[in-house]
């Protein structure tokens, strides 16, 4: 019979479904036998299961069509150029304008050069908003971050 | 059904219901990859409509082997370690703190719902309000471990855990050596192991 030290270097790729042939059939083994081991199992299954468990919010059909709508329109203003420079304000604004405009954002560094449609788009988007609120800034700030990714 | 291929080819050659199309078969799956990533709603939704635009952007260029949704996954992966990241290093006092802590009540709230069909004894295991109170703690401890973890390890065990990729196909999500994913893994879920002390059996 195995030791469970040998046992245990395998245990997590064995659980994970990544041992195969005799490597598998020998931590099975050890583990018919082996209490301690199977419990460790156990303990591996307790860690991934309420992970698994993570369901996301439902989304409603109106939610991906705004979501889609904002790709789409990124899409449609997907310019031979763009503009370097577009009219984002820090300030507050309505959820699905925040995203549009967000995105928009993500979008300055793919974009190669100035492109009037796009700022259009932006501005309409981006004139709307009257009310602030402190989290959307700290969304904002946050989000930044995603600016110097560039296209996969 | 038109496989990926099919679609990718139409895309390429000018159709413009092919790429709607992919977004329609994948927004949900990239959706909960995202809001595991982030337990957050606001950022999934944000983060899906970067990864189809960086994949509209890239899709003319694909010729990656393999699946398309892996391809899919290391966008969202990729953009969700920026956020989370980038959040790490800005976040700073008691927004931060209250963020976590809305995004672990979310995490064991959603748990109460009544969302999955139970057999009989699987409904009375669920009513047992011992049972639902260990459970709900426990998923809290997890939530808590899981978001002190850096973006590429709670990355990475969120892509083994809940999304059930093979390590190779994080390797390639993560654009790193399968044993790194390995070594990833094993310090993630000793720190979720850690967290969770007191519930587990305890053999190291």
């Amino acid at each position: 019979v195995s030791d469970c030290a040998a046992i245990k270097k395998h245990l997590a790729a064995f659980f994970d479904g990544e041992l195969e042939g005799p490597a598998a059939d020998e931590v099975a083994a050890h583990l018919d036998e082996c209490a301690r081991c199977r419990a460790r199992l156990e303990d591996l299954e307790s860690i991934d299961a309420p992970l698994r468990a993570i369901d996301p919010p439902p989304v409603a059909a109106g939610e991906w069509s705004k979501c889609w709508g904002v790709i789409e329109a990124a899409i449609a203003a997907e310019p031979a150029e763009s503009p370097s420079v577009l009219p984002v304000s820090p300030a507050a604004r309505s959820s699905d304008q925040e995203r549009a405009a967000r995105l928009i954002r993500w979008l300055i560094p793919l974009a190669a050069a100035a492109s009037i449609a796009l700022a259009s788009y932006s501005a309409v988007v981006l004139s709307a908003h009257e009310s602030a609120r402190a989290e959307a800034q700290d969304r904002e700030v946050a989000l930044a971050g995603l600016l110097p990714g560039g296209a996969e | 059904m038109v496989e990926d291929e099919g679609l990718i080819r139409a895309h390429r050659a000018g159709d413009r219901d092919a790429f709607p199309a992919l977004v329609e078969r994948y927004r949900d799956r990239i959706y909960r990859l995202c809001y595991r990533l982030t337990l957050d709603k606001e950022d999934a939704l944000d983060l899906c409509q970067l990864t189809f635009w960086k994949a509209y952007r890239g899709l003319a260029e694909y010729d990656r082997q393999g699946a398309l949704f892996t391809w899919l996954y290391r966008i969202a992966s990729n953009a969700a370690i920026d956020l989370l990241r980038d959040r790490r290093r800005r976040a700073q006092g008691l927004a931060r703190v209250e963020r976590r802590r809305s995004a672990a009540e979310r995490f064991r709230g959603g748990r109460d719902e009544p969302a999955r069909p139970a057999g009989a004894a699987g409904e009375r295991a669920e009513d047992d309000p011992a049972r639902l109170a260990l459970r709900k703690e426990l998923h809290g401890e997890v939530a808590r471990a899981v978001n002190a973890l850096s973006p590429e390890h709670r990355a990475t065990l969120m892509l083994r855990a809940a999304e059930g990729l093979s390590y190779r196909e994080i390797a390639s999500a993560l654009d790193c050596p399968v044993g790194t994913v390995m070594s990833r893994l094993h310090v993630a879920r000793e720190r979720v192991r850690e967290a969770l002390a007191g519930y587990l059996h305890g053999y190291d």
